[in-house]
């Protein structure tokens, strides 16, 4: 675990297979009940049960993706922890994440209201390492119910897509697993596009950890920690 | 659509300073169901991290609260005051001004309220303001608006193309005000690399929610002068001191010798040299160290007064010395975008084992028997509540007993330069006296700052009552205030503010309800000690048979409810 935390987003190439392994923090967010963690559940756990009881201690469920034969992606999504629902996040939650999905309820007009807001409280908690936003994909979910009249010609969410800044949308059901896997896919490759013209991030050399482990060695100045 | 709370909760805390979060975490890691409010629309009270305009509109905000006067400046600030006052001016409808406008109406009618025999509602008031005498200043110069307003488009253009410009551009209020990637402290501290916060963080595993950079260096400032140097803290650093003599280099060693005997024995201490209960300063001198050294031990590594016995100071050194030489040259780390990740940190581990938060909401009452609290409300929902946790500015004034208050003398400073030629330093300075001051610097490599900008901070225990006329001398020793003078080698000053923080010891600051706990203000510390004994004392009190933040798992360890991995445990 220290050891994926100190690579967080971060590249860690083998020089012999040429593979590269990537670690993507995703926040999934969205108004009460529009489903994140079902979407969550369905995405990595491949279930679906109309309700759970929270599960307690967890900050995110890992996805590890095999995204090309040279290219293996584990990706963490972050819930909502149980109950910062009342839209009050710490910084902790929103801090290294370079992807989001924003989830509405596509059988409501509700939920949508929010998405702008959500978009926008994500735009000023967090960028990309060069300060350009973290690419968002729209989910409207529970498409396995009947839509709500709003949502019925999709040109409407392809505009608010383009004009609200995000990458792409789906109409997806957690339910029904209908457009799950093709919704992570969309954001990932946004994320790696991103990462890989970035090229590797490299604060976290700059960043000591301190889980119990010394750095006597790394004395240089400007090193930082993790404790 | 208002999402509404759950009808009843284990501990309601009031407030997400760094104590109240310490509690609250604390119980909901071992299972107690936990509703954490702020009346902020921040997380972290006073142990906050804000961006620039943040720190701007609160100051301002303090301003206007005190009577929005201000206390004459002298010439050169002419200028500038002129500018602060026009902000100041249209700053009449600024959202935030309406964070601290609680309404005292209890949103529940009374007659919803229920009501078992013997109990009362009361209103519940937000409580004193625990700051005064703020003056925030900006030294920077402003262009002439029209050529800012056609500047505007390209100069923000040209910020993200190449960042080596922003050295060689001025620095504007404006320019600062853009750029987002600020966390100055309110109350800033450094962690000991083997402190009580480390430690605390280690052992919870709240540490994988944060990063440190470990401050690269102490100053000293000369005494009688305005000269800043290094203080060696590594056998390679007195080797190369410049400062000292060979004589000097060599009883210092032998001097950090012996303290890093007492880490190993620590029984030496006791009975020390016959010196334990002495002023250390008469320990020093019997061993021959110069003035410079006496002032280098006291001042910057045991950080005690002459007068200290020795024994004291000897623990002090004790704690440099064992915290040296783990991470950097200092012992000591700075968070990465500023210390208001730690209180945040806690609270994050709080909502993954089920705390609900909500900012920008207090309670409005509480309904009581007695002395005990039984309900609290919430607009219009009546909750109830074990125990109600408070930090003491969300506390009813009337409920208090009268205290003597300690003022703490702070300010912030940002400039364009450290206070001795670095690029990117965190530095822990102090200056002796009466009343010690600690400056600590840190930069933008602390992702507190955009690229190039220093934060400095000062504080002392008021001795004049006045943060700026405590701490003015000291920033005149450090920076550079006038624009036109640039040659004396300090940095350039930007911006300022002073403010007095008062504090007091809160463990026993009502007596009218016994399930009402005040956390206190933060005191005049440099590392957390202070407020984690307090958060562990009203934890043990409200607990007295669990196990204070034992660790928490990592994602690894844990299962998900309905899968099949078997290498994890189930918590649920
Ligand atoms: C003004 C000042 C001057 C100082 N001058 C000196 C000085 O001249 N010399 C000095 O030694 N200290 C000096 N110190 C103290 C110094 O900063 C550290 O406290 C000290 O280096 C800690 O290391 P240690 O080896 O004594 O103890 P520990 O850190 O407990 O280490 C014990 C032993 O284990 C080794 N060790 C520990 N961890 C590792 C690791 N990860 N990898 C390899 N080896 C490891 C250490 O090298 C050491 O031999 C000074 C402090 C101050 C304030
Ligand atoms: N029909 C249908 N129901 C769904 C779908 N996804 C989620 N739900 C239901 O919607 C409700 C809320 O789902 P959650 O996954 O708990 O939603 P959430 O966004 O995590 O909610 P909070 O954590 O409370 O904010 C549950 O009853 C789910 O069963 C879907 O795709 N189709
Ligand atoms: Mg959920």
């Amino acid at each position: 675990m220290a050891n994926q935390r100190n690579n967080l987003n971060s590249v860690s190439q083998n020089c012999e297979s040429e593979s590269k392994e990537y670690l993507f923090k995703i926040l999934v967010i969205g108004d009460l009940a529009t489903g994140k963690t079902s979407f969550i559940r369905r995405y990595v756990h491949h279930l679906f049960n109309s309700h759970y009881r929270a599960t307690i201690g967890v900050d995110f469920a890992l996805k590890v993706v095999q995204w090309d034969p040279s290219t293996l992606i584990r990706l963490q999504l972050w819930d909502i922890a149980g109950q910062e629902r009342f839209g009050s996040m710490t910084r902790v939650y929103y801090k290294d994440a370079v992807g989001a999905l924003i989830c509405f309820d596509a059988s409501k007009s509700q939920s949508f209201e929010a998405v702008k807001k959500w978009k926008e409280d994500l735009d000023t908690k967090v960028t990309m390492p060069d300060g350009s936003p973290i690419p968002a994909v729209l989910v409207a979910n529970k498409c396995d119910l009947p839509k709500h009249e709003n949502f019925s010609d999709p040109s409407f969410l392809d505009d608010f897509c383009q004009n609200n800044g995000f990458v792409g949308w789906y109409f997806t059901s957690a339910k029904d697993n209908i457009n799950i896997e093709e919704t992570a896919s969309l954001l990932i490759s946004e994320v790696l596009g991103k990462v890989r013209c970035s090229g590797k991030q490299d604060m976290d050399n700059d960043c000591l950890s301190i889980d119990g482990v010394s750095y006597i060695d790394n004395k240089k100045a400007h090193c930082a920690c993790r404790i | 659509m208002e999402p509404g709370f759950e009808d009843e909760y284990d501990l309601v805390v009031i407030g997400t300073g760094l104590t109240e979060s310490i509690v609250a975490t604390a119980c909901s890691r071992i299972g107690k169901k936990v509703l954490h409010l702020d009346p902020n629309d921040y997380y972290g009270d006073l142990w906050t991290s804000f961006t620039f305009p943040q720190l701007d509109d609160w100051a301002r905000r303090h301003v206007q609260l005190a009577g929005g006067k201000n206390l004459p400046d002298n010439g050169s600030q002419h200028q500038q005051q002129q500018q602060f006052q026009s902000q100041h001016n249209h700053d009449q409808n600024n959202p935030s001004e309406k964070v601290n406008n609680q309404t005292s109406n209890i949103g529940i009618s009374l007659s919803k309220v229920n009501l078992t025999a013997g109990e009362m509602v009361y209103p519940w008031e937000s409580g004193i303001n625990l700051i005064s005498n703020v003056e925030p200043v900006s030294y920077m110069i402003n262009e002439a608006p029209e050529k800012q307003d056609l500047d505007k488009a390209t100069e923000e253009e040209e910020e993200d193309v190449e960042e080596a410009d922003d050295e060689t551009e001025p620095w504007t209020f404006e320019k600062l005000s853009t750029e987002r990637n600020w966390g100055i402290d309110l109350v800033p501290r450094l962690l000991y690399s083997r402190g009580a916060m480390v430690n605390l963080l280690v052992s919870s595993n709240i540490c994988r929610y944060l990063s440190f950079r470990s401050i690269e260096r102490i100053l000293s400032c000369l005494p009688g002068t305005d000269e800043l140097m290094d203080v060696p803290c590594t056998r390679q650093d007195i080797f190369n001191d410049s400062y000292t003599s060979l004589i000097e280099k060599r009883v210092l060693m032998r001097f950090i010798q012996l303290c890093l005997e007492l880490e190993r024995r620590p029984d030496l201490i006791e009975g020390f040299e016959g010196f334990e209960e002495q002023p250390f300063i008469e320990y020093l001198r019997s061993k021959g160290f110069t003035p410079l050294l006496q002032h280098l031990v006291l001042n910057s590594i045991a950080m005690v007064d002459p007068t200290t016995p020795t024994q004291e100071a000897m623990e002090q050194l004790k704690r440099f010395v064992s915290s040296s030489g783990r991470f950097g040259n200092t012992p000591f780390l700075f968070p990465f975008y500023g210390c208001g990740e730690i209180p945040q940190a806690f609270c994050r581990l709080c909502a993954v084992f089920g705390g609900t938060y909500c900012l920008k909401r207090t309670i409005d009452g509480v309904v009581a028997k007695d002395d005990v609290i039984n309900s609290i409300i919430v607009g219009s929902q009546q909750i109830k509540c074990q125990n109600l946790v408070c930090s003491l500015s969300n506390v009813p004034k009337s409920l208090l007993v009268p205290r003597q208050v300690t003022n703490i003398s702070r300010a912030i400073f940002i400039s364009s330069g450290s206070v001795k030629d670095s690029q990117c330093a965190g530095s822990l300075l102090r200056f002796p006296g009466p009343f010690p001051i600690l400056v600590v610097e840190s930069s933008w490599a602390s992702l507190i700052a955009p690229k190039g900008i220093f934060v400095i901070y000062a504080w002392c225990d008021s001795f004049t009552g006045n943060a700026k006329e405590d701490l003015l001398p000291i920033a005149r020793k450090l920076f550079n205030f006038e624009s036109g003078d640039e040659m004396n080698g300090k940095p350039k000053l930007l911006w300022s503010c002073f403010y007095n923080q008062a504090t007091v010891d809160c463990s026993s600051i009502t007596d009218k309800y016994q399930n009402l706990y005040v956390t206190s203000p933060p005191v005049n510390e440099l590392d957390y000690d202070v407020a984690i004994e307090e958060a562990k004392s009203i934890f043990d009190t409200l607990l007295p048979d669990e196990e204070f933040l034992p660790r928490a798992p990592d994602h690894d360890e844990i299962v998900i409810e309905g899968t099949q991995t078997n290498q994890e445990i189930d918590l649920d």
